[in-house]
């Protein structure tokens, strides 16, 4: 049950994530918890693609794997990708399994598992109403996954590409609001109540250098007094809640 | 197309609850985007096996309908309630139509239908550990019932019911030391950079009470300084970010 209020942590921090790699590693490392140390991301795709190089937004896969899998033309047989082009529901590989396999499909399963060291997989397709906005690949050895996880993991998955999608559309500018490190630190320590001359003691600059940083992340983040300046990195989530 | 709700904020205003209806009624209001106008709660405590009524936690249909539910006899043929005691995952109201009925589970399905003009939803068992704790319904007239928002009911459905058993188990009496109202909207003025005069203006009250109450909210913190008690607040949710 801590799952789910973890899964909302996770959720916050995705919903937060100021680059790609970021939302990736989140998630990541909350469905290596439940035993999936593999994921895989896809870009949309349709029945017509040939490669999977090409729609690869993110995966853990020695070098080699995707050019090997490629090179074989196996994108056609992947029972899941397939699987995922046309379901809007989640399925496990188990579940594609049990509806039964052609001889081809199953030898591309075979691959991918020794290849990546997988014996179990839960795949998210990601849409918006009909459109298909990527596909979440998870895998790994012993996987827990009961309906609870299911469906943390779907969400989940589906934050995450919509993040993805999201930080792609808006490209951040680095400069306005960003607050340097020095900045950020004066200001969580001023969150603990310190003063500008206790922030020097511990940071080991003087009191105006302090000052001038706190001065500078008001500016930056367009606040009047420095307890806005405090409430608006929070809320930025720029410096620890 | 409908906007899927945020899974953060909801699981927020479900934190901040103070009575378990305080969360009944948070669940209910960010269903109530998705079409679903009914929402039922039961608590495995009870036996579910022949009526509901000693179970029900919230439900809003009208006055007496659980009972006379009850009186007809259609607990144990209620498949709503039925196949959730024995299910994992939660079941949609057309997959219970879809599979093979008796006529009398026909008719209760159809009396429940008709009388609440219910034509879809979920029905949801809650298992905070391997047991059965409680069953969640949510029924509309054209609810979302798409995949992703099925994961959502899912997951909110246990957050909602966690916190409701939490509060149920904690007396509710007004926390020592918790801010008053206005100690809250001055932090929330100086979190939007007000000076305490300013605040007065707002609040119309004197620059000198904004800061007594500012003042009385640092001590209750037990803080050093107004930012302490601002970024204090941010953290325990008492103000928004």
């Amino acid at each position: 049950m801590s799952d789910i209020h973890e899964a909302v942590h996770v959720a916050d921090s995705i919903r937060h994530a100021r680059a790609a790699g970021e939302i990736w590693r989140t998630l990541k490392i909350f469905a290596g918890s439940l035993g999936f140390t593999h994921l895989s991301v896809l870009s949309p795709l349709d029945a017509s693609a040939k490669k999977l190089a090409p729609h690869l937004i993110y995966i853990d896969a020695p070098a080699n794997f995707v050019d090997t899998f490629d090179q074989r033309a196996l994108l056609h047989h992947h029972p899941l990708i397939q699987q995922a082009l046309t379901s809007s529901d989640p399925f496990t590989v188990r579940e594609v399994q049990a509806r039964g396999l052609t001889a081809e499909q199953r030898k591309v399963l075979e691959f991918v598992a020794a290849e990546l060291d997988l014996k179990a997989g839960f795949v998210v397709p990601v849409r918006r109403a009909d459109e298909m906005l990527g596909v979440v690949m998870f895998g790994g050895l012993r996987c827990r996954l009961g309906a609870i996880e299911r469906s943390i993991l779907h969400l989940l998955a589906h934050a995450a590409v919509v993040r993805a999608i999201d930080l792609k559309q808006a490209p951040k500018k680095p400069a306005a609001g960003d607050l340097s490190p020095r900045e950020c630190q004066c200001l969580q320590w001023a969150s603990q109540g310190k003063t500008d001359s206790e922030i020097g003691v511990i940071l080991g600059i003087s009191a105006r250098t302090a000052r001038f940083h706190i001065e500078n992340a008001k500016r930056k983040l367009g606040a009047a007094t420095r307890v806005q300046a405090v409430a608006e990195a929070m809320r930025r989530h720029a410096i620890a809640a | 197309m409908t906007v899927i709700p945020d899974v953060v904020e909801i699981s927020a205003q479900l934190g901040s609850a103070a009575t378990p209806a305080d969360v009944w009624r948070a669940m209910k209001a960010a269903v109530a985007p998705l079409g679903y106008e009914y929402m039922c709660v039961l608590s495995h405590q009870s036996d579910l096996r022949e009526r509901i009524t000693p179970a029900v936690l919230y439900f809003d249909a009208p006055q007496g309908f659980a009972d006379a539910l009850d009186r007809a006899g259609h607990g144990p043929n209620n498949p709503l309630v039925q196949r959730a005691l024995t299910r994992l995952e939660p079941l949609a109201v057309n997959e219970i139509w879809a599979a093979p009925l008796s006529e009398r589970q026909k008719r209760v399905l159809a009396f429940i239908s008709m009388s609440l003009n219910v034509r879809d939803g979920f029905t949801i068992p809650i298992r905070l550990d391997e047991t059965l704790d409680g069953i969640v319904m949510f029924g509309g007239r054209k609810p979302d019932t798409s995949a992703l928002v099925r994961s959502l009911l899912h997951l909110m459905a246990h957050c909602a019911f966690k916190r409701a058993q939490e509060l149920a188990q904690v007396p509710v009496r007004k926390k020592k030391g918790a801010l008053t109202a206005r100690e809250l909207e001055c932090l929330r003025w100086t979190a939007r950079g007000k000076t305490d005069s300013e605040i007065g203006t707002i609040l119309t009250i004197s620059a000198r009470t904004a800061r007594f109450h500012i003042e009385n909210a640092k001590r209750k913190f037990g803080v050093s300084t107004r930012i302490q008690a601002v970024a204090e607040a941010l953290k325990q949710r008492a103000i928004a970010a």
